[in-house]
């Protein structure tokens, strides 16, 4: 089941700042909660599926 | 009697091409009459973000002269094409449909803009699209109409290149596919559009939204113009590292009609999920007329098919994030607030997850592997939904990872596993609306994802726009 992510403004804030060297508006910041929430929630679901010992996809090349 | 003009509307690129080839017209002519249809019946649709004539005269003449020598070029030559505004094209703005890159004029075509140019064909535009090929609207230019309904939107993010095809203002254009960004819009605006194998086509020119995810190819009225057009810009491009050093087989050969005994898989459980009024209809009766024709149904699952959708975001967001992320830094004010909000949480997901939507992609891509052992193409919807009006597409983009959940469901799976899909007309829902169906394939093997659309396109009688 995936998990509820709460993504916090100010913690958002902080890490634009620090990570992008950016200051964006609050409701910019607010919108980006919201898509964050949505997908850390999205891919929450990967926690539930046990891929121990697959091999990442880097070497990815043409559906093989 | 219908006037030339008339004619020449209705003509699909391999009718007109042997046209050109059999000298019944020439190339001038049949780029004066696409000009006037972009500024007669074009108009309302804000399909062109920018229209080359004089360039497009001057490469129509230059076929002309050639033809006339008769150094013909092949099935290319002389006819129109359109490209995506996020494909370069030398000296010609390309705006990524962005304040970004408001004036950014390239040095360089894309290797597909050379491939075209060399084959002959015209190019008439540049084409509108949603910001950066990611999320509506297009800040400079606007949203693009659907010629089916002026009301409705065209999906994208390759608006413009498929209005421009269903409308007749080119005979084919240049799109670009990350989650279905050509196939989507080929649906809802009743076209042909094709997402190939992954590095079956050069993307070096095209600017990149996710580089794992990321297609560029054509879009067109017939399968047989998207056969004509693959085989134009196909190819390993030493330029571009994702490419296969493989041979393009002759695709028009595949169109045979002759689909009997072929297998094609149903993958119902996630696919046929959650689908608008009259597509799941729409999609079972084109499954039908494949099975009347000799082919060989069966239903198959992929048993991993639920965490596709996570996968592809666990992948596209930090992908996204690092490409746009010096843009931002240096230009974030230029950015609309619907890309910057899909393409900046990428820059807060884990770097676990993203290793482990690798993983889960490794498993998902194996799993349609084998179950393209088992059968020789799977065969789903395109779009669960038909073309949705601005109300309903505001509450679609509301939060972004939903998207792939209503618009891109049945797309975005093959630009995860990198396997060839196309979309061709089924049908239209209740509300007139088109509806497309999808068919995709093994790697690299195009041919047969062409035979069985062809086929399918030959036996159906789905109406076109008038």
């Amino acid at each position: 089941m995936a998990k509820p992510a709460n993504v916090d403004v100010e913690t958002l804030a902080r890490m634009a700042r620090e990570l992008l060297g950016q200051e964006y508006p609050r409701e910019w910041l607010e919108r980006f909660a919201v898509q964050l929430e949505g997908l850390l929630e999205e891919t929450s679901k990967l926690e539930e599926w046990d891929l121990t010992g697959i091999e990442p996809a880097r070497v990815f090349r043409n559906g093989e | 009697m219908p006037s030339p003009d008339t004619d020449l509307r209705k003509m699909s690129l391999g009718q007109v091409s042997e046209a050109i080839r059999k000298r019944d017209v020439s190339p001038v002519e049949v780029l004066e009459a696409t000009l006037a249809r972009i500024d007669g019946e074009g108009e309302g649709l804000n399909a062109f973000i920018t229209v080359c004539r004089e360039e497009a005269r001057q490469q129509a003449r230059d076929a002309e002269r050639a033809i006339g020598a008769g150094d013909y070029l092949g099935p290319l030559h002389g006819v129109t094409v359109a490209h995506k505004d996020i494909v370069a094209t030398s000296g010609i703005r390309t705006t990524c449909g962005s304040r970004v890159f408001r004036d950014q004029v390239p040095e360089q075509d894309a290797t597909i803009v050379e491939r075209l140019n060399a084959a002959g064909a015209v190019m008439v535009g540049k084409t509108g699209l949603y910001e950066f090929a990611c999320a509506p609207p297009n800040p400079l230019f606007g949203a693009t109409r659907n010629p089916w309904d002026l009301e409705r939107d065209t999906g994208g993010s390759s608006s413009g290149s498929a209005a421009a095809v269903a409308a007749y203002l080119c005979h084919a254009a240049i799109g670009t596919d990350t989650g279905g960004s050509i196939r989507s819009p080929a649906s809802l605006c009743g076209i042909v559009g094709l997402k190939q194998t992954y590095g079956r086509v050069s993307r070096r020119g095209v600017f990149p939204l996710a580089w794992s995810l990321d297609h560029a190819g054509p879009m067109t009225r017939t399968v047989e113009d998207a056969a004509l057009v693959l085989q134009a810009i196909a190819g390993y491009d030493p330029k571009d590292t994702s490419t296969v050093d493989l041979p393009v087989p002759d695709y028009r050969k595949a169109l045979t009609g002759d689909v009997k005994g072929l297998k094609a898989g149903v993958p119902r459980e996630y696919f046929f999920k959650d689908l608008g009024p009259g597509v799941g209809e729409a999609v079972d009766r084109a499954i039908q007329t494949l099975e009347g024709a000799g082919m060989v149904i069966e239903e198959v699952a992929l048993p991993h098919a639920e965490y596709i959708q996570a996968s592809w975001w666990g992948v596209f967001a930090p992908e996204a994030a690092a490409i746009h992320a010096p843009l931002m830094r240096a230009s974030a004010d230029d950015y609309a607030e619907p890309v910057l909000s899909m393409v900046g949480p990428g820059h807060f997901l884990p770097a676990t997850v993203h290793m482990k939507a690798d993983q889960a992609r490794t498993i998902i891509t194996a799993e349609m592997n084998e179950v393209l052992r088992r059968v020789d193409v799977l065969l789903t919807p395109t779009s669960p939904i038909v073309a949705w009006t601005p109300e309903e597409g505001g509450a679609l983009w509301n939060r972004v990872t939903d998207v792939i959940g209503t618009i891109a469901r049945c797309t975005a799976p093959f630009n995860l596993t990198g396997h060839p899909a196309i979309s061709v007309p089924c049908g239209l829902s209740p509300e007139g609306l088109p509806i497309g169906f999808q068919i995709a394939g093994r790697a690299f093997d195009e041919e047969t994802v062409f035979k069985v659309a062809h086929a399918y396109e030959s036996l159906a009688s789905v109406p076109g726009r008038p």
